[in-house]
């Protein structure tokens, strides 16, 4: 039921507007513009529970960005890819039974999962995340984006043009 | 006037998202105690709506809740549109129903293959489920996203929708795009017909309880938007009159408080709502409701998942019927100058009726409101349930079983995602 065709690479930001879950939604909008829309899709989903299926479906690259809470130091950057990501979002509180963990498990079971899944997040402390921490965050999202892209060029599956 | 004991002044209202825990004593065979307490903090929504503009009131009270929040707009602009003397056209009210059908067809499909159906075929949870009936659980998201699609249609997003003010939408979508959502929910309708045969075909409990069912009626249609409330047992009244038929108590283990009809539990939700309401349903969902074999009304509360299932599919017919009408308006809402006065608010939310009340002052900001979601609606219903189903289940059971048997009969009812979720911590009390 998508309104339109997604790009093959796509940024999905994770969290509320409001503090202190709001990481997803101000990396979204940092986000938002650096890339050519037909190419890269950022969107910021607000608990999106199992809608994060719907999101993910067709894509090529999935980037999932989010805060963390896994006792390591507030602020440390976690890079997570392929069943390393398990471990970590288990640790993720989620306001709702249907959280980002199962919902990654049951997309995994229904196959639904993309190619290339990525989670980039910050370690979430007692005080919202700083200025240059969300810089860091963004900084690495983009690069991991630009690499998917030029996977992507690379690739000979990819389509001409 | 409201006869709950509450402290008026610090109304509560406190939804049923996070942990619950029942306790359960039993002696000489026999319940001495049951008690579903729900501990979630109280949210005070009602207190927060106090002083705001009318205005912001559809986007506030959408923050209830994430599952059915076009039921708290819709609620919520019926009651303030009675007070600002607004007579919504019949686009805004087709658009108000299509807008519902949206999220009935999201909440209830969400509720059957995520958090219902795993009880009745022995699964701990559905993502166990989906390794063994991956395309049963596809296809039930593929109908939640077509409810998200109907939502984000009219709401331009399908959690918290932005589209809905005072006086009707922001905007009227283009008739291309309504014909595009036409078509995608008719090429699914085949699998909603086969969702309503294999909801009755699952393995359902079969006993039956005496309990009052309450829901909107005599509306000339399915209720979804409007109606009187009305009852298995004559109650027949306008929806001003509430307060005094229903009173809200509370009750010193839950945070959500409990409403009674003159004293007595009673039913909301999906299956209430069939049960008075059969001859209304859209003829293609009655046809399929022969064809399924389940004898309605029923008294068995879990028929309830074949019920969500064939509002799922009245749903559907609906929305296709609104959308193949469809034409786009110039006058998507209807402007009003602020007034005092107070009005009230009924819609069918998935899981009941919601139940708004608000006082505005001259200049249209809030001086009181009041909102009685079905949960509390349903809490007294569920305590009673319990204690019934769990004396004809088997007290001597493994405390393992009596846990299992508890947490179907209370997911039964969908209080909310998060309650409904595997939350229970079970604690029995045998001497």
């Amino acid at each position: 039921m998508n309104a339109h065709i997604h790009p093959p690479v796509r940024i999905l930001c994770i969290g509320s507007p409001a503090e202190p879950d709001n990481l997803g939604f101000l990396a979204a909008h940092a986000l938002m513009g650096k890339f050519d829309p037909e190419k890269v899709e950022v969107v910021a989903l607000d608990r999106p529970g199992p809608r994060l299926i719907e999101h993910m479906r067709g894509a090529d690259t999935v980037i999932l960005v989010d805060a963390v809470k896994s006792g390591a130091p507030a602020g440390t950057l976690h890079k997570l890819e392929g069943r390393a990501l398990d471990g970590m979002v288990m640790h993720h509180t989620s306001s709702h039974g249907f959280g980002l963990a199962e919902t990654l498990a049951l997309a995994d079971r229904l196959g639904d999962l993309p190619k290339h899944l990525k989670f980039i997040g910050l370690e979430a402390g007692a005080k919202p995340f700083s200025a240059d921490e969300i810089a860091q965050l963004v900084k690495a999202v983009a690069e991991e984006a630009g690499a998917a892209l030029s996977s992507q060029a690379t690739s000979p599956q990819a389509e001409p043009g | 006037m409201t006869n709950r004991t509450v402290n008026l002044n610090v109304p509560v209202l406190a939804r049923v998202e996070g942990e619950g825990a029942l306790d359960l004593s039993i002696a000489n065979g026999e319940i001495s105690e049951l008690r579903l307490r729900i501990f979630e903090p109280p949210r005070l929504f009602e207190k927060f709506l106090e002083g705001r503009h009318y205005m912001e009131v559809p986007d506030m009270v959408a923050r209830i809740c994430g599952i059915c929040p076009v039921a708290y707009q819709m609620s919520a602009v019926q009651a303030l549109e009675s007070v600002l003397g607004i007579e919504p056209t019949p686009w805004i009210g087709d658009m108000r129903r299509l807008f519902y059908c949206g999220e009935w067809i999201e909440s209830h499909s969400l509720h059957i293959h995520l958090l219902a159906a795993p009880d009745f075929l022995g699964f701990s949870n559905a993502i166990d489920m989906a390794c063994k009936h991956p395309e049963i659980v596809r296809r039930g998201l593929k109908i939640q996203e077509a409810g998200n699609a109907i939502i984000s249609f009219l709401g331009g997003r399908s959690v918290h929708p932005v589209g809905v003010r005072v006086g009707g939408f922001w905007h009227a979508p283009s008739a291309a795009a309504a014909a595009k959502l036409r078509e995608e929910l008719k090429a699914l309708l085949p699998e909603v017909e086969a969702l309503v045969l294999w909801t009755a075909a699952l393995p359902l409990p079969d006993e039956t309880q005496d309990f009052e069912c309450v829901s909107l009626g005599r509306a000339g249609e399915y209720p979804i938007t409007r109606g009187r409330i009305v009852s298995s047992r004559g109650l027949d009244i306008d929806i001003a009159e509430f307060e005094r038929e229903f009173q809200e108590n509370h009750v010193p283990h839950s945070t959500a408080l409990h409403c009674h009809h003159r004293g007595q539990d009673y039913l909301v939700g999906p299956l209430a709502r069939i049960n008075l309401n059969l001859d209304q349903l859209p003829a293609p969902t009655r046809a399929l409701l022969e064809k399924c074999g389940v004898r309605l009304p029923s008294s068995n509360i879990f028929h309830s998942i074949v019920a969500r299932a064939l509002e799922i599919h009245a749903a559907f017919v609906e929305a296709i019927r609104l959308l193949e009408a469809y034409e786009p308006t110039d006058t998507p809402y209807l402007e009003a100058s602020p007034r005092a006065g107070t009005g009230f608010g009924a819609s069918e939310a998935p899981r009941g009726i919601l139940w708004h009340r608000y006082e505005l002052d001259e200049s249209g900001s809030i001086v009181s409101a009041r909102i009685v979601p079905p949960t509390s609606q349903n809490q007294a219903r569920i305590e009673a349930d319990l204690r019934a189903s769990l004396n004809r289940f088997g007290l001597d059971r493994p405390e393992e079983k009596i846990r299992q048997h508890a947490e179907t009969v209370i997911r039964n009812y969908d209080p909310c995602i998060s309650c409904a979720t595997h939350f229970l911590k079970l604690k029995i009390d045998r001497p």
